[in-house]
């Protein structure tokens, strides 16, 4: 094979561009640009209609365009927000089980994981960005970390954080597997240590930053971030089901290994049933004797949406393809098929979005401190931004992905690695 | 005689050296002796500020001063530009125009320090308190707040006086007094121990020495955690470029109270930081027509505040969020009576 | 000479009596009953208050309902004219809401002390009543401002050096006939933020940005389901 890349790192950056986005087929360029079209009108939209006093400084727009009230306060962006960044806190699963257990299948499609992790983060980041009001004094002023009291800056230091290790993790990856080396004990060891902690610490933080408030009761409980960690647990190994699955059927000599995905959906299993154990759990303290009136008037929109019917629509949905998830993982004619493996996958994906954007975090914001009931419906720019953002987050992906599978290719189906 | 020099010289040395030792000894007695205090007074090198005058010395401006100094120009030429919108619109010689000239003239933005030893706090009879809402409204005429985005920093609302929990408010009542409800304006609380500003990952908020939590607007970055975190509704955002009609802006302004807000920050209530550090009262006590508000320095015995708390007592709201709320409420001695009368008239 | 010095005298006498008469009718102009546009004297010559009196029909004072119906006329005013008020110290003189000044009203408040000390002593110490703030030079302005709330534009030359008073006399908020306070209008019912602006254009805008991509997406779908069953 000729050798077109130097041993370099500015070499591997180019195998990154040229791999990722340069050497595509007609169908890969067609979805990128049905994906840029969608994500280029979210940003039009958000600096020319919702953001517009700030970057244009005009009289006419700004978040009157959105839904959002001092009573409801944070709504489509940051429900998102929770839900991504527990996606990208489950990215590492695939690394533990390949760099901490040292698990061969694992080790193949772990850097999968990472390029996951990272195309999340920018989502998250992205939604962050379209949700405050003044991002550009954000940029400025977050970096100083000015209250370390705040966990919205212990939130920007372990997003950031997670961010640069995940970007080395798939960069010192590709750096290996393009000339066809494994990558070496030096670099894992340390890289797993390190990076596993921050993942878990991501969705703590940003359970964190809801479970202290007081002002919010049905937050306001030790269960919040266990319960987000578990959820998160269940839709990120299924995003990555997801990718392997497709990746298997439209890769030529992709192969995964089936111990993977049997041992992916064990976990997806294992983090629903406790996904819904917590759901439980949760509702048994609010409902079973008394609680503080607050809290119930909270659950009571949660669950049943008097005022507020999407979220009761939201929180069973949840229960009920969240169960039904379990019980198909338990049939191994299911489990162990592709498709079964790829529906299952949807439904815990859709399970877990609806558990964990809207439903967790309108609720606290109605009834609010001063006992209204605002009701909150995204508008059209809300959607269009959400679903730019997320379209830019899917680009991301595909192009990183694109990038790390033909690495993939070349040292474990092509080179050195494909006999282990 | 070379010998007889080299002796004298060493005498010389000897005696030299002696005297010295008798003379260090003796500074260093007399310096351990005297007064270290006065010693060090004399000794002190002479330092600038006793040489300029206490009068330059305050002249000098704090930072908080001169951003008030660029903040009155700016509000004068944001006023001014209206101004001239309006007397093109109504005619140089309208009572408008008039007004919104005068008004911009007398724009100044000060940035008055909290006084030291002050602790300002306030106190609310709910037994005076009929409801009338308003204290929100003269709120929002001190306070250069945007009219048509709902921004009351004061938020009135009705319970069953059976509870007073707020829960299932009714905060749209058109007829109040009613016998059997209370009427409870609520607002900031400047808490002691304030979620808010715990929670605000920019320090764009805080708490002053005098007990007032104020904004600085030129450092929120509309985040909106704060909104999320107060357990009493009491922040306020602002989610477009905010408009005061310029014939009823307040000129008495503080850097850190209601100068005209930029778009997508916070606001709040501020007790009137123009008005109350500088002696005055704020604009929600003031227009009370049943005299239902106190305000006051928690530190000074005589003031109202410890009148109250020292004769009736108060209590805050929702202590279990743990805030320590510096808003107090209390029931006082007379009721107003509820707005239909009653039989054999009310009592006192 | 005795003659002379009698007439002397007698008109010494007159002219004193005159001056006196005349001092007298100076001080009727000085009683506060007289320049009014109420005045008392143009009925009355006194106001014969007697010890037991309760109701002036033609006044409509009726002291025995509300909530001074266990007082007399007597009890405030000093018997037998009412354009004194009694004091503990002494007497002051009648004021009237609205059309004597501030100041004069204030100085009834002692009346009041008498029997409430303990609002009194409230009043005094800026909680029971309403507060302002003056400033060295400046006046107020009264306003009718948003929603219609009265609310008073201090106008100041530098808003700094503010003191707080009390801002009524008891009797600019409490007739003392019927002391109540009853409860006034009160003003419209707080606004919401308005309803986000019609995003119509932005509604159809979306869905056809959204619709293309999608169809992007699918064709590319398309194309590698091809590239797929191609193999």
């Amino acid at each position: 094979m000729a050798k077109e890349y130097g041993d370099s790192f500015l070499d591997t950056i180019k195998y990154i561009i040229d791999e990722g986005l340069l050497k595509g087929s007609k169908a890969f360029y067609l979805a990128l640009l049905g994906l840029l079209l969608i994500g280029a009108y979210g940003m039009y939209l958000w600096i020319f209609v919702q953001h517009a006093p700030i970057f244009l400084g005009s009289n006419y727009g700004g978040m009157i365009t959105t839904d959002l009230t001092d009573s409801v306060t944070w709504g489509i962006y940051i429900s998102f927000f929770v839900f991504w960044v527990g996606v990208a806190a489950a990215g590492i699963v695939f690394g533990i089980a390949a760099y901490a257990f040292g698990h061969k299948g694992f080790k193949k499609v772990a850097v999968l994981g990472e390029v996951q992790a990272v195309a999340a983060l920018i989502t998250v980041l992205l939604l962050i960005a379209v949700d405050v009001g003044r991002p550009l004094r954000a940029m400025i002023l977050m970096p100083q970390l000015p209250n370390l009291h705040s966990m919205l800056d212990w939130d920007f230091i372990v997003i950031s954080g997670y961010l640069t290790l995940n970007l080395i993790g798939f960069l010192v990856t590709i750096h290996y597997y393009r000339r066809d080396l494994p990558l070496p004990a030096k670099f894992t060891v340390p890289f797993i240590i390190i990076a596993a902690p921050f993942a878990i610490g991501i969705h703590t933080v940003t359970a964190f930053l809801s479970q202290a408030l007081t002002a919010r009761p049905i937050w306001n409980s030790p269960l919040l971030a266990p319960r987000y960690v578990a959820t998160a647990f269940a839709s990120g190994p299924a995003i990555l089901v997801l990718a392997l699955v497709l990746a298997e059927k439209y890769i030529k000599g992709f192969r995964v290994d089936p111990d993977v995905y049997k041992k992916t959906m064990i976990v997806i299993a294992g983090a629903l049933v406790v996904g819904l154990y917590f759901t439980l759990s949760e509702a048994h303290e609010i409902y079973w004797y008394t609680t503080e009136p607050w809290k119930k008037a909270q659950a009571n929109e949660m669950i049943f949406g008097y005022h507020l019917p999407y979220l009761a629509v939201m929180y069973w949905l949840w229960v009920a393809l969240g169960i039904a998830a379990v019980i198909l993982t338990l049939i191994p004619r299911v489990r162990n098929s592709r498709t079964g493996m790829l529906f299952i996958a949807v439904l815990t994906i859709i399970a877990v979005v609806n558990e964990k954007t809207m439903s967790i975090v309108i609720p606290a914001y109605i009834p609010d401190p001063l006992g209204r009931y605002i009701p909150y419906y995204p508008t059209p720019v809300e959607y269009a931004i959400t679903l730019g953002v997320h379209a830019l987050g899917i680009l991301v992906y595909l192009v990183l992905a694109k990038a790390a599978i033909s690495a993939i290719m070349r040292h474990y189906f092509q080179g050195s690695g494909a006999h282990h | 005689m070379a010998e007889n020099l080299k002796k004298h010289v060493d005498e010389t040395r000897r005696s030299l050296l002696k005297a010295a030792a008798v003379a260090g000894g003796a500074s260093l007695i007399s310096f351990v002796a005297i007064d270290r205090e006065k010693l060090r007074a004399v000794l002190s090198p002479v330092s600038l500020e006793d040489v300029v005058t206490e009068a330059e010395a305050a002249e000098a401006p704090s930072e908080l001063e001169r951003r008030a100094a660029k903040k009155t120009e700016e509000m004068k030429k944001l006023c001014r530009a209206e101004a001239e919108k309006l007397c093109k619109a109504k005619g140089e010689n309208s009572p408008e125009c008039k007004e919104a000239r005068r008004r911009c003239e007398l724009i100044k933005v000060k940035a008055t320090p909290a006084k030291p030893g002050t602790r300002f706090a306030m106190a609310l009879d709910i037994n005076k308190c009929i409801g009338c809402r308003r204290c929100a409204y003269a709120c929002v005429m001190e306070n250069n707040t945007d009219r048509e985005m709902g921004i009351e920093w004061i938020k009135v609302v009705s319970v069953p006086r059976e509870e007073l929990e707020i829960l299932n408010t009714d905060w749209k009542y058109k007829e109040a007094p009613e016998k059997e409800m209370v009427y409870i304006p609520m607002a900031c609380m400047h808490c002691e121990d304030p979620p808010c500003t715990m929670v605000c990952p920019v320090v764009a908020t805080f708490k002053e020495p005098d007990g007032i939590v104020v904004v600085d607007y030129d450092r929120c970055i509309g985040c909106r955690y704060c909104i999320t975190a107060c357990p009493y509704g009491a922040r306020r955002f602002n989610w477009r470029k905010p408009r005061v009609p310029v014939t009823e802006l307040n000129p008495n302004m503080h850097i850190l109270g209601n100068v005209i807000r930029q778009p997508h920050v916070m606001e709040k209530c501020t007790w009137c930081i123009q008005r109350t550090r500088d002696g005055g009262v704020p604009a929600c006590v003031e227009v009370c027509p049943v005299g239902a508000r106190v305000f006051g320095d928690l530190n000074d015995p005589s003031s109202p505040i410890r009148q109250v708390m020292e004769e009736y007592g108060a209590f805050v709201l929702k202590p279990a969020a743990g805030t320590r709320p510096r808003f107090f409420y209390y029931f006082g001695p007379a009721r107003t009576p509820p707005a239909k009368k009653e039989k054999g008239g009310g009592g006192e | 000479m005795r003659g002379f010095a009698a007439a002397s005298a007698l008109a010494v006498f007159a002219l004193l009596v005159m001056a006196a008469s005349a001092a007298e009718a100076a001080g009727q102009f000085k009683n506060p009953a007289n320049y009014t546009f109420y005045p008392c004297s143009s009925c009355h010559a006194t106001m014969k208050v007697t010890g037991i009196a309760k109701k002036v029909g033609i006044h409509h004072i009726d002291l025995t309902k509300g909530a001074h119906r266990g007082l007399y006329c007597a009890n405030c005013h000093s018997a037998p004219d009412v354009w004194h008020l009694k004091t503990p110290d002494g007497k002051v003189d009648i004021a009237i809401p609205g059309m004597f000044s501030h100041e004069d009203l204030m100085k009834i408040n002692k009346v009041c002390a008498t029997c409430h000390p303990r609002t009194y002593e409230d009043y005094v110490n800026l909680v029971h009543a309403n507060k302002t703030y003056t400033c060295p030079g400046g006046h107020v302005e009264f306003v009718k401002g948003y929603k219609g709330v009265l609310y008073s534009f201090h106008v100041c030359k530098e808003y700094k050096n503010l003191k707080t008073v009390p801002a009524k006399a008891c009797v600019e908020c409490h007739n003392p006939h019927d002391p109540v306070y009853h409860a006034i209008s009160i003003l419209p019912p707080p606004s919401e933020r308005p309803a986000p602006p019609k995003q119509e254009n932005i509604a159809y805008g979306t869905l056809a940005v959204a619709i293309a991509g999608m169809a992007l997406i699918v064709a590319s779908a398309v194309l590698l389901n091809s590239y797929a069953s191609r193999q």
